[in-house]
């Protein structure tokens, strides 16, 4: 999976969730969860979630504190896809 | 300083379903497990620890000026609960941040502080829109608390100015200057709530 199509799938989880969707369908790396999207603290824990069951990678605590931004989201994506394909 | 968070249970209920497998285990410690379990009202726990780390969080943005998303970094302690009040202490680090919530039917709010002192130069207050609020109700939240502390202050709420910076800080303005003050804003649902102390 490229970068956009990771962010068309995070799309498709957050939609529920944003509550500003003009910033939704304006969606970048640098989209913020609660700045742009007006995201609810407890939002961004059930977003984690089903980033877990839709990618099916486990993402550790130190790796949820920086999960602020769609960015650091396909980062994270990335990285635990990658140690997943290597073991 | 203060931090401060409002949960309308009625929302919370309607949008985030904790009981949902992983949830509570990203958020809460073992002893907050504890006391989840061991409450009558479970869900109403749950929204109870998560205000007090909110509230406790927000403190904590703005000493370290960065922010994180580490639920399991703040870690709470019950001391006191009379007729709805409950009074805590939440732990991240090497600091504590001193909770007061106060619990009625449909909302729950909680201010933090970063010391134990009781502080006389600090006020809190909250509102309630009809709806679940809009686009406005921001900016209500922010009329209402400067008209808040024009009263405190005894200053005309017209030379008052709240401006946020790009970590969502607020920050005082009177007549252009800034007033040395720490400030919180909150708004969950038909609530908005705000606590500010003054140095």
């Amino acid at each position: 999976m490229n970068n956009q199509e990771i962010i068309s799938e995070l799309k498709t989880i957050i939609k529920p969730y944003a509550q500003d969707q003009i910033a939704l369908e304006n969606i970048s790396g640098s989209t913020d969860f609660v700045k742009d999207l007006k995201i609810n603290s407890a939002n961004l824990i059930d977003i984690i979630l089903d980033v877990e069951s839709r990618f099916n990678i486990v993402v550790d605590d130190e790796s949820i504190e920086k999960m602020l931004t769609v960015g650091a989201a396909v980062d994270l994506i990335r990285q635990k896809a990658e140690q997943n394909g290597r073991e | 300083m203060v931090g401060n968070d409002v949960v309308d249970l009625v929302i919370a209920e309607r949008e985030s379903n904790w009981r949902r497998n992983g949830f509570l285990q990203k958020v809460f410690t073992k002893k907050e497990h504890d006391y989840i379990s061991s409450f009558h009202k479970p869900a109403l726990m749950v929204w109870l620890l998560w205000s007090m780390k909110e509230s406790a969080y927000k403190i904590f943005v703005q000493e370290n000026r960065v922010r994180l998303l580490a639920p399991l970094k703040f870690q709470c302690s019950i001391h006191t609960c009379f007729k709805g009040n409950f009074s805590g202490e939440v732990i991240s680090g090497k600091k504590s941040y001193f909770t007061f919530s106060k619990v009625s039917k449909d909302k729950i709010s909680t201010t933090a502080y970063s010391d134990k002192i009781t502080r006389v130069n600090s006020l809190s207050g909250g509102l309630k829109f009809s709806e679940s609020g809009d686009s406005s109700s921001g900016q209500e939240i922010i009329s209402s608390f400067i008209s808040n502390v024009s009263e405190f202050l005894n200053i005309t709420p017209y030379d008052l100015f709240l401006k946020k910076d790009e970590l969502n800080i607020p920050y005082l303005f009177y007549k252009g200057n800034h007033l040395k003050s720490s400030i919180s804003l909150s708004h969950h649902g038909r609530y908005g709530a705000y606590s500010a102390e003054f140095l």
